[in-house]
């Protein structure tokens, strides 16, 4: 039987290889779950390698706004990453939802930033006693 | 009577909106992965600390846990409140803190919960303070060796185990043995004596209906002035009946910092230990004897450091702890049982059979013990408590022969007789804590052999008439005897003439 | 017999002319006569005194020993009395006692039970006014959550619609500052 590995050996080692420029991670990492039958912790799996990543300098940030983003803001977000983790490449992954009315939040390196007029009212509701 | 004030209302709503206005900065975010019975299993947050609090936020609010098994993977974090909330993929905060509950004596005649949220309907408790709810004890060199008495006001425990402040004292018995009554009777005796000494009392798991009776007793006697209830009932999640010693501890150890006396009722331990087994179990710890968790005897021993008796350069504080432990069948060698003996300055043991014979409280003379004793008890007391444990534990010895009534030669019947009348004597109504010249006087009146005549039936009526007499006559005299010194050559003079007097009465 | 006649007849042959004869006492009957006195007092000494003394002195006893019963009796009769005396006195006393103790105990019991009518009526009324804070404070609360609740609502509709690019645009980039 198969010794465990934890996830946070997996991401390190998968994050590796995507830095050394491999091409086949989700191919071998989706074949590895499902042999192992943690096809369940996929989601936190990829959390995991998108930190390690995030730690080797490239850094993923999932950003939603009411409207499109603007290359302004994007420049704004950058910097504000770069406060964190300086001189990491910056990718976006954008979602746009009018729910949130307006403001940004953003995700990156296993910490938010919330903004959003939504997020405000919600925090307020939470003062009810 | 508060007025429904529109203006604090509105000033206070204008404070949450202007709050928001700020924006946090980037805060670490985990994930709660899967949640259930009270356990959130949480992805992230890797610098969380140990007991650190965390924040989940659902859509009802934000929901309090904290981090109590920090592996490789995950946390996990046991939630302070309904996990109803929580969802798979909310999102958790770090708070940065080690959990805190609010202390001081703004929380004084309150209700509360282990959180210090108030539960008895009042206004929000607002304290200048806060406490970390664990806390490490009071080292050796800061400590001094218990020497003030903490009169319980119940003769039994006065005269042959005196309680001294800053001591541990075990009090342990089956269901219905009247456990949580010498407790009571403790509470009240500190508001009739004005001692000043500040009760903190943990209902464990304790049924909610039990503690509305208590805090309608306490405020009957005019005792809940001086009390602060923190209440969690059996409905509350295990994370609350854990921590809910610790926080009320950090609640007396305010008092007991600032030079004041505190008393610690926990009511009662096993239910504290059947929680922490619950939230272990469900946090995958393993299970060791009784399926407790290995470290159970550290859960108890740490929370019962924490009560001493402070030296002098410290203020001298004191908070004394009466933890009481439920028995099933007087099993006293069972686990949890033996280890809490093995931590406290001594024990109260209640008997079934006792109580039921009537001898209330139920307390059993043999196996009952106080390690502190005498340093730690009224000289007045003392003076007649040694020959009242003497002679009950010869009572003891002889009590099989009893029934053999005129078969027995003079001394033995003698000890006999002594020792029901002692035992007669030691029967205490409930809410009814005793003076120290109450119980100086009653005792005194059987070890002196005054009441040797009375029929052993009426010792109790003799000496509530006894008591009438001197309370009357002689009560400037008697209220010196509560100062605790050795009574003088008149007192004891006074108290002999009025028992005699007294006996006459209650011949057989 | 005749001793005694010879003495007699010898006594009438006695001188004439005798102070005895002048007074007509026969001196030899007077000494006959004494002689039988002397008899008949050492007869009565031998046989009858003793017999006579001896009963005057039992009476003599008898009349002691009863006066000392009598004596006797009289004393116990007193020391009874006293006795007595004593009993009641102390059978009073006690019954005062006991009396007292009684009275005493009827008052502290009258006591205590008008002090706990009393402090059971203050504490109705502390209860009543505890209950009326505590319905304020309740309903404090709920108008406060209502409130809010009511705020974010009206907040949400308004600025939903007041909200486009450009007041987005800017109202990132102040939180991104603020944040930074």
């Amino acid at each position: 039987m198969a010794i465990r590995i934890s996830r946070r050996k997996l991401a390190d080692y998968f994050a590796d290889e995507f830095v050394a420029g491999k091409k086949d991670i989700h191919l071998r990492l989706a074949a590895y779950l499902i042999d192992t039958k943690r096809t369940r912790e996929l989601a936190i799996i990829v959390r995991d390698i998108e930190y390690n990543l995030a730690m080797r300098g490239q850094v993923i940030a999932d950003v939603m706004s009411a409207h499109e983003l603007t290359t302004a803001t994007r420049k704004q977000i950058e910097a504000l990453v770069h406060t964190i983790k300086p001189k990491a490449s910056v990718y976006f992954r954008t979602a746009v939802d009018p729910t949130v009315i307006g403001g940004v939040k953003v995700e990156a390196l296993e910490q938010v930033m919330d903004s959003t007029v939504k997020n405000k009212l919600t925090m307020l509701k939470a003062n009810k006693v | 009577m508060s007025q429904l004030s529109i203006t604090e209302l509105s000033d206070d709503l204008r404070d949450a909106i202007i709050g928001l206005e700020k924006t946090e900065g980037l805060e670490k975010v985990g994930i709660v992965v899967r949640v259930g019975d009270g356990v959130a299993w949480i992805h992230g947050l890797r610098d969380a600390g140990y007991s650190e609090v965390l924040q989940i936020q659902t859509d009802e609010g934000v929901v309090e846990a904290f981090a109590l098994n920090l592996m490789e993977d995950e946390i996990g974090a046991v939630l302070l409140g309904d996990d109803s909330h929580v969802r798979a993929g909310s999102k958790v905060k770090l708070s940065g803190e080690i959990l805190e509950v609010p202390i001081g004596p703004e929380l004084l005649g309150r209700v509360v919960d282990p959180l210090g949220n108030p539960i008895d309907g009042g206004p929000a408790i607002k304290t200048k303070l806060t406490g970390k709810v664990e806390r490490e004890a009071a080292g050796v060199m800061d400590r001094r060796s218990v020497y003030e008495p903490m009169m319980t006001g119940i003769m039994a425990i006065d005269a042959m185990f005196p309680i001294g402040r800053g001591q541990r004292e075990l009090i342990i018995g089956d269901r219905q043995t009247g456990k949580t009554a010498l407790a009571i009777d403790t509470m009240i005796n500190q508001a009739r004596t004005k001692s000043g000494v500040v009760n903190v009392y943990v209902a464990i798991g304790q049924k909610q209906s039990k503690v509305a009776r208590l805090v309608d007793r306490l405020k009957q006697e005019g005792v809940m002035d001086q009390t602060i209830i923190v209440a969690t009932s059996p409905a509350d999640p295990a994370s609350l009946l854990y921590m809910a010693p610790y926080a009320a501890t950090a609640m007396g150890e305010y008092f007991r910092d600032n030079g004041g006396h505190a008393l610690m009722i926990y009511d009662d331990l096993t239910k504290h230990a059947v929680a922490y087994r619950q939230m272990s179990l469900l946090l995958r710890r393993p299970p060791g004897r009784e399926a407790y968790p290995g470290d159970v005897f550290y859960l108890h021993s740490r929370l019962l450091e924490r009560s001493a008796k402070l030296s002098d350069k410290l203020g001298g504080g004191s908070l004394t702890a009466l933890p009481i432990i439920e028995t099933q069948a007087g099993d006293i060698s069972a686990y949890i049982p033996t280890n809490v003996i093995s931590i406290t300055d001594g024990q109260i043991f209640l008997e079934t059979d006792l109580f039921y014979q009537g001898i209330r409280p139920a307390i059993s003379a043999g196996l009952s013990v106080s390690r502190v004793g005498g340093a730690a008890q009224t000289k007045a007391i003392k003076s007649v408590g040694s020959h009242l444990k003497l002679s009950l534990s010869q009572f003891r010895e002889l009590a099989s022969f009893a029934q053999f009534g005129s078969d027995l030669d003079e001394d033995t019947r003698s000890q006999i007789d002594r020792g029901q009348r002692l035992t007669e004597l030691l029967k205490q109504p409930q809410y009814d804590p005793m003076s120290i010249w109450e119980q100086y006087a009653s005792i005194a009146a059987i070890t002196e052999g005054i009441f040797d005549k009375v029929v052993i039936k009426k010792i109790k009526d003799a000496q509530i008439a006894l008591i009438t007499r001197l309370n009357a006559d002689h009560k400037k005299l008697m209220t010196e005897l509560d100062k605790g010194d050795k009574p003088s050559e008149e007192i004891q003079k006074i108290i002999t003439k009025v028992a005699t007097a007294v006996a006459k009465g209650f011949e057989g | 017999m005749n001793i005694l006649t010879q003495f007699a007849e010898t006594v009438t042959d006695a001188p004439k002319g005798d102070i005895f004869t002048t007074l007509g006492i026969d001196w030899q009957t007077l000494v006959l006569q004494i002689v039988a006195f002397l008899l008949l007092v050492w007869l009565l000494k031998k046989l009858v005194y003793p017999i006579l003394i001896k009963s005057v002195d039992k009476r003599q006893e008898d009349i002691e020993s009863a006066s000392k019963l009598a004596d006797e009796a009289r004393k116990q009769a007193d020391d009874t009395k006293n006795q007595i005396d004593k009993l009641l006195r102390d059978a009073k006393a006690q019954a005062n006692d006991v009396v007292q103790t009684a009275k005493q105990e009827a008052t502290a019991a009258i006591e205590l039970a008008e002090s706990k009518a009393k402090k059971h009526a203050e504490s109705i009324i502390e209860s009543a006014h505890t209950q009326l804070e505590r319905d304020v404070i309740a309903a404090k609360k709920s108008l406060r959550n209502e409130t809010i609740e009511l705020v974010a609502l009206a907040t949400e509709k308004i600025v939903k619609n007041k909200i486009d690019r450009k007041a987005d645009e800017n109202l990132i980039s102040s939180a991104i500052k603020d944040a930074s």
